[in-house]
């Protein structure tokens, strides 16, 4: 169903499985000296990976550009009210509106001298890294999203019994499960269990839609 | 002194309350399934159970976050060791070592020594924590708002240093927490500041801020890929070390705790540098440094001695000062946030139950560890037979569930998706969500301890930064920030560097 990313070009790969998170990757460039440089160098060039899509970086810092933008146009509407300080209520506004601005636009920029460096759209990862030897879809990140904004807006109409379910099944089966077991058992099961816990056990009130009449009735919410 | 004792001994009291014994328990099994699965750490494993401490009474709720804080620091050496897989950022080097040992065939070595290390230096920084955040809380009667806002530009300066390879977009994302922080009420004049609607008014609520950028925003990134984690596993057999093993490792566990009891405590330092200058002191003073990188057991016992002790050392600033300075206590100090508390100086003096809960918490901790952690780490290595797609569908359900829960607002989830999505290209990106949070958390206290305190001094700058608490305090974040700047743009250039190398390679072959 989703298009992998196109894998990029790895060089030199290494062998194995390989994940981090966004600090591991810091840690690992920066064991300040326990590795010698050349040993540094050499784990680099085995691991970097040239997966990262400068279109949507250029997007991205074109979007840090543009909420500086933003912030600073609109902080010279703050009222400032009536107690005066020398910062007031859009100093802070505008100094990181000021930063915001500037900074995606040297972002824009550096990205735009190097764009010619290596052909096509992939350059060499900045962010935090894909595990290695599996294809990675955005497409699948972003479905996913999509489904729990809709959670959200249907909680409370639909209510908490309907939704979960829905919401469970779908996402699963955006994930690549496809055993019709796994796609009716756990969706079935899992919202059963976190609804008990959640209300009838810890007293959180969970909207249930339509069913609130009926649950009333039968006295299983007051 | 009255306070430390009473505190150790009230810890230690806590630890024979029977519920919270049983709610550590699970606690422990949590922070080491999360811990010891690949990709899966403790942000995302205090992120999801956060909005579930909400019903729980403040003591039980702060004891169950240390306890998960505890156990995932120990369980993200198992993959560390037997897969190569640094679950943490402080797990790199313990998986250069301790998977070269693993290779080997020491397995139950490279286990051992790790799960004595970790218990170690865990059970001796917390009475270093309780005996430094103590003599913080008498800071309360000298430090007014100007001396707070040293104090938060000195959280700030923690930004610097995890910021990545590309410092600019490392500080864009503390930029845009401070952005974000801003909408709401001004805390000063009280006029509203980018309240577009009237779910605005009052602010966004940190909770689901913080949790979208941190956990939200790796469950999408994991969600990237579907693979099952059986497919990296191996299988191995473990023996306990012997004693002899345990004893060489002892000086090494010292070095570890005392290292990273020090280097925790320090605002922008934390835990990953207290790992590695464990690691390199450790390797300075060793009979065998050539081991170093290739399979050493001192190594792996410095290392993680360190990195264990640097988790009770990283809660002396969010508990005594109120600044968190690295993303799990982000998620720490939200949980307090969550129950009404705001940590610093104030909270040690008016509610010490929540300081004898964290020592506690992690006392016990370290206690359920010490009695189930060996067994652990052999049966954790069967948790790859999970489903990981089902696992991972699971938690973004059990988040959004719990984000609802804490004030029955869906525009709460709302912004917990949105900051997910946010912090999805954050990641993918190079911007630091940790910074972005940190941002969040410390940008209102700062921007309302600095107007006030300008106000203290009727504006004038000078006779703000020359206060002496203040100078010193700023003293200190200034040469914090050149060493963590200099540190950084170091170590990009260096990556910058072997990248162009790198490239420079890539297009030779490509030409020919």
């Amino acid at each position: 169903m989703f298009r992998a990313d196109r894998p990029g070009t790895q060089l030199r790969p290494k062998a194995g499985f390989q994940t981090m998170t966004e600090d591991a990757r810091t840690a690992k460039s920066g064991t300040n000296g326990v590795m010698t440089n050349e040993d540094e160098e050499k784990v680099s060039l085995e691991t970097l990976e040239i997966t990262m899509d400068k279109r949507v970086d250029l997007a991205v810092a074109v979007a840090t550009a543009l909420l500086g933008a933003f912030i600073l146009i609109e902080s010279r509407d703050i009222r400032l009210g009536t107690v005066t300080d020398p910062i007031t209520s859009r100093g802070m506004a505008t100094i990181t509106g000021t930063f915001l601005l500037i900074a995606g636009i040297v972002l824009a920029i550096r990205q735009l001298l190097t764009w010619s460096v290596l052909p096509g759209h992939l350059v060499p990862e900045e962010g935090q890294e894909d595990e290695k030897g599996h294809p990675a879809s955005w497409t699948r990140a972003f479905s996913i999203i999509l489904v729990s904004a809709l959670w959200e807006r249907l909680l409370e109409p639909v209510g908490f019994l309907f939704v979960t379910p829905l919401f469970l099944f779908v996402a699963s089966w955006f994930m690549g499960v496809r055993s019709k077991g796994k796609l009716i058992a756990f969706p079935l099961i899992f919202t059963l269990v976190t609804w008990v816990c959640f209300d009838p056990v810890m007293g959180v009130r969970i909207p249930l839609g339509p069913l609130e009449p009926l649950a009333r009735s039968f006295g299983i919410i007051p | 002194m009255d306070l430390f004792v009473t505190s150790v001994i009230e810890s230690f009291k806590l630890c024979a309350d029977p519920v919270l014994l049983l709610i550590l328990c699970g606690g422990v099994l949590w922070g080491a399934i999360v811990g010891a699965l690949p990709g899966v750490g403790a942000q995302l494993g205090i992120g999801i159970l956060l909005p579930l401490t909400f019903k729980m009474t403040p003591v039980y709720a702060i004891a169950l976050i240390m306890s998960i804080n505890v156990a995932n620091s120990f369980g993200n050496s198992i993959p560390a060791i037997l897969m190569g897989v640094p679950g943490s950022s402080s797990a790199v080097l313990t998986a250069i070592d301790g998977y070269a040992l693993h290779k080997k065939g020491q397995s139950g070595l490279a286990l051992g020594v790790t799960y004595f290390a970790s218990i170690f230096g865990q059970f001796l920084s917390i009475f270093f924590f309780l005996a430094m955040v103590v003599p913080l809380s008498g800071l309360m009667y000298v430090f007014l708002t100007p001396e707070m806002a040293a104090l938060y530009f000195l959280g700030c300066t923690a930004i610097i240093s995890i910021t990545g390879d590309n410092i600019l977009k490392g500080l864009a994302a503390g930029a845009f927490g401070i952005a974000v922080s801003l909408v709401g009420r001004d805390p000063i004049s009280a006029v509203t500041r980018f309240a577009y609607t009237a779910d605005l008014r009052q602010g966004l609520d940190v909770v689901p801020v913080t949790m979208g950028l941190l956990a939200m925003s790796e469950m999408f990134r994991s969600m990237r890929q579907s693979f099952k984690w059986e497919e990296i596993s191996e299988s191995f057999s473990a023996k306990f070390p012997s004693v002899k093993d345990l004893v060489r490792a002892m000086p090494r566990i010292f070095i570890g705790t005392a290292v990273g009891s020090i280097f925790g405590a320090v605002p922008g330092i934390g835990g990953n540098t207290a790992a590695v200058v464990s690691y390199q002191q450790s390797k300075l003073w060793s009979k065998h440094p050539e081991e170093y990188g290739h399979g050493s057991i001192e190594g792996v016992a410095a290392n993680e001695a360190a990195q264990n002790a640097a988790q009770a050392g990283e809660m002396v600033p969010t508990f005594g000062l109120g600044i968190p300075a690295t993303s799990t206590m982000v998620l720490v100090f939200a949980a307090l946030l969550m129950h009404g508390f705001v940590p610093g100086p104030q909270l040690i003096r008016e509610t010490p139950q929540l300081l004898y809960a964290a020592g506690g918490g992690m006392l016990a901790s370290t206690f359920i560890l010490a009695l189930v952690g060996w067994h652990m780490s052999i049966y954790t290595l069967k948790l790859v037979t999970l489903d990981r797609q089902l696992i991972l569908v699971g938690c973004v359900a059990l988040t959004l569930i719990g984000v609802y829960s804490l004030n029955h607002s869906t525009f709460d989830v709302f912004v917990l998706v949105l900051f997910g999505a946010v912090g999805y290209y954050m990641r993918r990106y190079g911007y630091s969500v940790a910074g972005a949070s940190i941002a969040v958390i410390l940008g209102p206290g700062l921007e309302k301890n600095l107007r006030a305190g300008l106000g203290l001094v009727e504006g004038n700058f000078w006779a703000f930064v020359t206060r002496p608490w203040t100078g010193i305090i700023l003293a200190v974040a200034f040469a914090l920030l050149i060493y963590a700047t200099i540190g950084t743009i170091r170590l990009a250039r260096r990556a910058a560097a072997v990248r162009r190398r790198a490239l420079a390679v890539h297009q030779a072959k490509e030409a020919v």
